[in-house]
């Protein structure tokens, strides 16, 4: 899991100053934990991530991968790193309300 | 009594005359008539302040008066036995307060003077108008009041309205003098006149409200000849309506107050509570804050003082009038009074003997009525939103603004609407409960940028500098601070250097709370200025002449530096500690570099070098002074960064080495401290090689008689000793020898701190040069007379023996070390004896092992002896001493001794002192523990029911060994004792299972185990699941406790049928009870739980869809223990069925079924892994409703910390989502992970 800096995240009047923090210092110390803010990019790009990072800490994983595409494992492992990234590409752009209407 | 009027109209000089026709005037009291009255310099008007034009021509004369008159007020002072007697008047009234030291005291009034001086630091005006008034004369005659313990006035009162009073011309009344004591206080004008007669002569006294006045009212001239008497009238005054009240500074003054403003005394000033008024220099009566007016009257000595008047009233002499009417007219004769007679009659009584009043009023009801509160300046009724707030005195003062109800904000200007607004927002942060406060609080902070931050300041500063503060008041107020100083930000930045006025003294507090708020605030206040302002306010105080300000100054740049970095910081006190200027600048900069190692520790390490780079001259400066702090400053440099950092001081070494040739006393103190904290960080070789450098001048120094360099000498050679270079030889040849004879002498055991310093530099020589050595040299002292000395030769043999054991000491040393042990043991006083001979003889015996063995005898002779003695300490320390020995006595075979012991301890189960009682059980508890229930003497069957009744004892320490032993016998030794008897304790123990004590709870519960194990678990369990139906919560809690260790210790089958037959009763408290014991029950048992799940199975089901909120809590508590229990063994079709009964709990909102409701998920997510869990929260993570969204991403946080790795696999195919790119096409595959797609 990288360190990213925090997303800002969307006001919550559901939540006073203590949990804020808390929640706050939560994604502050785990990237890939969310909130209601949370957008459907940033959870899949979290998703890669955290897989991609599995699959290189399991050599047969890599194995496995670069048997079935046919190359070797040291690309295998340098695609997945490239891929780290961006693995989704880059987030969507915010539709205004009027393309909603349209 | 005819002769007391006639004897007044002579007019002595030392008499005072009153209520005679013809001389009304008190000439003691107000100089005599004649030359005093041709003064002309007198200002003719009693308040100079009721036109602008009037003033400034007043305070003119005023200022010019006060320079040129002082010495005349000498002969205006009260006469002294009038002070007394009204002193002692009052102390009678006033008895000593017997709570008055669990009285809340204020800040003020536990400082000690250093830290006072805090408060005389000038606040200077925070606006440049009031600058402007400051520069006005008036500022002198403010100064003048402050000299008087008088509140300053306050310039900025609302002009007067035209029908109140004003002073009358002096043309009018020319026998008036203007009485230059009497302080332009614009509240004296607002007196409210009475009702007073205008016929009476001029120098009438003016009726007090207590006495109702019996002369006709024709008019109403509006004569403020009050304040003429305030002065002479220390008590009597204050219980009376009129225009006393008005100034409330002058009647708070108590009579020693009075005297010290008559005998301009400032430290009896400082004193009394109307006092200690923070100077205010050059513009502060500009700031105009209510806090100056902090003078209050106390309502007991209202009342006193009424009393006292009503006294008085009742004894004053009989005049000429009423004699008159009493007696006939002939037949007797007028005598003139014996030049000799001298009334005893005071002034103060004098003052009460009015013509006005004929007859003594009749006896009142003491009502509290509103006139009363009115007196104490208290409003009478308060506004409705301050209604419930509870008031001190002193805040009828301070927030007199928003007290009036009939005063309305709407018709005032905007600039006063915000301050009575932020006033009313203190005063419920004060004052207001908590809720009250809370929302305050809030507000004020939200609003801090509208109010702005001067009116915000304006008013909270001052407050935290008034002498009448609580700790309470002060952390609330400097909470205040803090939070506005996090809205307001970058706007404090002109009003920096009034909040570090403020709050610089609370640096040095002795409070902690205290200096770690005081750090916080200039932490954040350097944060929201920034590191510029800060410097350029504070530069100026770095050199100043006050020593307090430059060591407040100092800590508050150690604050900033640890605030904003040290690098930052480097330039300035590098520009600071080399300045040419003045060597209170280089102090103060080495101060601040001594404090920011304090405070930052090991944090100063990446900048080691340059800071003592920065320092490093210090060590030969010309200034005494600045060698020292620099010394200090590398203690505290080296202290932080050990045990790094040597590099960085090989600069220093050199200096500091031949400093201490050079240098004597103080200065060569801090140069040894210094080099105490810097020998530890080098290697080896070097330290053993600077360790024998230093210690020809350490040795020197042991004799020094100043005992700051005793305590530093003690530290260096413990540091040096310490060091791994520095060889045993050495220090047992040239350092142990001098050191014993010079530190180990009787006087250094008296002082607290060099005790210490001995017994742990000792221990550090013991660890250097071995036992043997050591405790060859303290053993003989182990006799010695003194008790403190003996006391600490204990206490280093118990560390010494503690730490290294006592293999390397032969048999004779051995021999001498017990005797030794033994006499001190026995020499022990019976007070003030803090167990040290216990504690050294059990930890040597200890030590000694299988050695101790020929000497048992001897010392179980001497506890037999000593459980006998009278005194009850003595008798416990041999109880203990038992305690303590039973292993040894066990290891060396010594059983028969043993149970001999044991039986006379039984014998002396009958003690009465509690804790001696509790000592002799927990001696027999370590002797069965050692001996075995089986070899116990006396036999069990006899024990346990002498134990029963101790039971009932409500000691602490009694409950808790006596449970604890018959814990030990329930559980090893059930069978001795019949199931009857072990059924009594049971019933016993359901008391003991609510004692307040947690370690008493516990071994009830545990003994509950044990008896049940050992007579069934059927009768204990009756017993308890009763018990379930009492109201006490705290019984019922440890009742389902017991409960579960029953089910554990008895297996769970034999108690769970009952339990469930149980839950269905329908009874709230039973139900819980029941759940709340399966919670704990799952949580003993663990894995077993598995056996049982599929049959609690049902019932859970039916708790969780209850209505009643507490019952599902319990219930997911319970769900989520069996959870955790069962994991691994196969029963995920049981959990997820409880989990889908858990899982519509999720949005409950109160945060105990909340908590429990996420951990039963999350144990369930142990035992079924995150993937199902994260099934269940897909449907929810991005659900359209933000509360929805909350709790799943809550709980999805929850599984995604616990099991990160697991949720790769079962993260679902996002193929479905469809997402445009930049070039507008729709992609649908791009959030797929491709990879899972790959197949061999």
């Amino acid at each position: 899991m990288q360190r990213t800096t925090l997303r800002t995240m969307a006001p919550n009047n559901q939540q006073n100053g203590g949990s804020f923090s808390q929640l706050e210092s939560l994604h502050a110390r785990y990237v890939g934990t969310g909130h209601a803010g949370t957008t459907q990019h940033e959870w899949a790009t979290n998703q890669h991530r955290d897989s991609i990072a599995c699959y290189l800490g399991r050599p047969s994983m890599l194995q496995y991968f670069a048997v079935a595409e046919g190359i070797s494992m040291g690309r295998v492992k340098l695609n997945l790193l490239e891929k780290m990234h961006r693995p989704c590409g880059e987030p969507p752009k915010k539709k205004s309300l009027d393309e909603f209407a349209k | 009594m005819r002769k007391s009027a006639k004897e007044t109209e002579q007019g002595t000089a030392a008499r005072v005359a009153f209520g005679t026709e013809v001389a009304g005037f008190d000439e003691e009291l107000y100089g005599a008539p004649g030359p005093l009255r041709a003064r002309d310099d007198y200002v003719t008007s009693i308040n100079p302040q009721e036109s602008d034009a009037e003033k400034q021509k007043d305070d003119d004369v005023d200022a010019a008066f006060l320079q040129s008159k002082k010495p005349a007020s000498a002969s205006i002072t009260a006469p002294q036995y009038l002070i007394e007697e009204a002193a002692a008047a009052s102390a009678k009234l006033n008895p000593q307060d017997p709570f008055k030291q669990f009285m809340p005291k204020t800040i003020a009034e536990q400082q000690n003077s250093y830290l006072a001086r805090g408060l005389k630091r000038v606040l200077s005006p925070l606006r440049a108008q009031h600058a402007a008034d400051a520069s006005k004369p008036a500022g002198s005659r403010v100064e003048q009041n402050v000299a008087n313990g008088k509140p300053p006035a306050t310039p900025d009162k609302p002009p007067l309205p035209p029908s109140t009073p004003t002073a009358i011309p002096s043309t009018n009344r020319p026998k008036r003098k203007r009485r230059w004591d009497v302080v332009a206080d614009t509240a004296t004008t607002v007196t409210k006149t009475q009702s007073e007669d205008s016929n009476l002569p001029p120098n009438a006294v003016p009726v007090p409200d207590v006495l109702p006045p019996s002369a006709p009212s024709s008019t109403k001239p509006p004569i403020p000849k009050a304040t003429r008497w305030d002065a002479p009238i220390p008590t009597t005054t204050l219980g009376s309506r009129s225009r006393w009240d008005a100034t409330p500074g002058t009647m708070s003054m108590s009579q020693v107050t009075k005297k010290s403003r008559w005998d301009k005394t400032p430290m009896v000033q400082a004193a009394t509570t109307a006092g200690a008024t923070p100077i205010l220099g050059a513009g502060s009566s500009a700031v105009n804050t209510p806090f100056v007016q902090n003078g209050a009257v106390p309502p007991e000595l209202v009342n006193a003082s009424r009393w006292q008047a009503d006294i008085e009233m009742r004894n004053r002499p009989i005049t000429d009038q009423e004699l008159d009417e009493l007696l006939p007219s002939d037949g007797y004769t007028i005598l003139e009074p014996p030049t000799s007679y001298k009334p005893v009659q005071t002034p103060a009584r004098l003052l009460m003997k009015t013509p006005a009043v004929p007859q003594t009023p009749l006896y009142n009801l003491p009502t509290e009525s509103e006139v009363a509160r009115e007196t104490l300046g208290i409003p009478v009724e308060l506004p409705d939103t301050l209604k419930s707030i509870q008031m001190k005195p002193e805040d009828y003062k301070n927030f007199a603004k928003v007290l009036d109800k009939n005063s309305k904000d709407e018709d005032l200007p905007a600039e006063e609407q915000v301050e009575r607004k932020i006033m009313r927002l203190l005063l419920k942060i004060k004052n207001g409960t908590p809720n009250v406060r809370k929302v305050a609080m809030r507000q004020i902070s939200e609003k801090a940028r509208e109010f702005g931050a001067e009116p915000l300041l304006k008013q909270i500063l001052p407050l935290l500098m008034s002498p009448t503060l609580e700790h309470q008041e002060r952390h609330l107020y400097v909470k205040v601070v803090d939070r506005i100083l996090h809205k307001l930000g970058e706007l404090v930045r002109p009003h920096v250097r009034h909040i570090l006025v403020v709050i610089e003294p609370m640096l040095i507090d002795d409070d902690y709370y205290a200096r770690v708020e005081g750090r916080e605030i200039i932490s954040n206040l350097a944060k929201a200025a920034g590191l510029p302002t800060m410097i350029s306010t504070m530069r100026p105080d770095i050199d100043h002449q006050d020593e307090f300000v430059r060591n407040t100054t100092a800590r508050a740049f150690a604050v900033v530096t640890s605030a904003l970095g040290i690098p930052s910081m480097l330039p300035f006190l590098r520009a600071v500690c080399g300045s040419k200027k003045s060597w209170e600048a280089r102090h103060t900069g080495i101060k601040t570099v001594q404090q920011t190692a304090i405070l930052m520790g090991v944090a100063v390490l990446p900048h080691l070098k340059e800071l003592v780079e920065i320092i490093q001259s210090g060590l030969l400066d010309e200034q005494g002074k600045v060698r020292l702090i620099t010394a200090h400053a590398l203690a505290n440099l080296a202290e932080a960064s050990a045990p790094y950092g040597i590099e960085s001081f090989d600069p220093v070494l050199a200096p500091l080495w031949q400093g201490i040739r050079l240098h004597r006393g103080k200065t060569l103190a801090a140069f040894l401290k210094a080099i105490g904290f810097i020998i530890p960080l080098m290697d080896p070789e070097y330290a053993n090689h600077y360790a024998r450098e230093v210690n020809s001048i350490l040795i020197r120094e042991f004799k020094s008689p100043d005992e700051e360099m005793k305590t530093v000498v003690l530290k260096v050679v413990m540091q040096c000793v310490s060091c791994s270079g520095v060889e045993p030889r050495y220090v047992r040849e040239d350092l142990a020898p001098e050191y014993f004879r010079c530190f180990w002498i009787r006087r250094m055991a008296l002082d607290r701190r060099n005790f210490r310093g001995v017994v742990d530099t000792t221990l550090q020589i013991a660890m250097k040069i071995g036992v043997s050595d050591v405790l060859g040299r303290l053993v003989g002292d182990l006799k010695d007379e003194s008790d403190p000395y003996r006391r600490m030769v204990l206490e280093t043999v118990e560390n010494v023996t503690d730490k290294l054991g006592l293999s390397d000491i032969n048999s004779a040393l051995e021999a001498r070390l017990i005797d030794g042990l033994l006499f001190a043991f026995q020499a022990q006083g019976n007070y003030n004896d803090s167990g040290s001979a216990l504690r050294a003889l059990s930890v040597v015996i200890r030590k000694l092992d299988r050695r101790a063995k020929p000497y048992l005898n001897q010392i179980v002779g001497i506890i037999k002896w000593r459980l006998n003695n009278k005194s009850a300490k003595i008798r416990e320390h041999a109880a203990d001493l038992v305690c303590k020995i039973a292993e040894v006595m066990k290891v060396c075979g010594e059983d028969a001794l043993m149970g001999h012991m044991g039986t006379v301890l039984f014998e002396y189960l009958g003690e009465e002192f509690p804790d001696v009682l509790g000592s002799i059980l927990r001696a027999m508890k370590s002797i069965v523990e050692v001996i075995g229930i089986n070899d116990m003497q006396p036999p069990i069957n006899e024990l346990l029911p002498r134990l029963t009744p101790i039971l009932k004892n409500r000691h602490e320490k009694v409950q808790e060994n006596c449970i604890i032993l018959v814990g030990k016998i329930a559980n090893k030794g059930a069978h001795f004792v019949s199931p009857k008897e072990w059924m009594r304790i049971c019933f016993e123990l359901l008391e003991l299972l609510k004692a307040p004590i947690k370690a008493i709870r516990k071994s009830a519960v545990a003994t509950f185990g044990y008896i049940a194990k050992a007579i069934g678990p059927s009768n204990v369990l009756t017993t308890l699941l009763n018990n379930l139906k009492v109201q006490e919560r705290t019984q019922r809690v440890c009742t389902t406790v017991a409960i579960a260790i029953v089910a554990e210790t008895c297996q769970p089958y034999t108690v769970l049928p009952s339990m469930m037959n149980e839950y269905r009763i329908p009874e709230l408290h039973v139900q819980n009870g029941i759940l709340k014991s399966l919670s704990f029950l799952f949580e003993y048992i663990r894995d077993m739980a598995g056996d049982y799940i599929y049959a609690v199975t049902p019932m859970l089901e039916d708790a969780l869809i209850d209505r009643d909120l507490v019952h599902r809590q319990t219930a997911c508590t319970a769900v989520g223990h069996l959870a955790l229990g069962v994991r691994g063994l196969g029963l995920e079709d049981a959990l997820i069925h409880l989990l889908n009964h858990v899982w519509p709990n999720i949005f409950e909102t109160s945060p105990h079924v909340i908590n429990a409701v996420i951990s039963a998920i999350q144990g369930c997510a142990v035992a079924l892994g995150p993937g199902p869990i994260l099934m269940y929260l897909l449907q929810g993570l991005f659900h359209p409703a933000r509360k929805v969204r909350d709790v799943y991403w809550r709980i999805y946080n929850g599984i995604y910390i616990y099991a990160q790795e697991g949720l790769v696999p079962s993260y679902p195919s996002l193929s479905t989502v469809d997402i445009e790119n930049e070039d507008n096409e729709v992609e649908d595959d791009r959030y797929e992970r491709h990879e899972l797609f790959l197949i061999v």
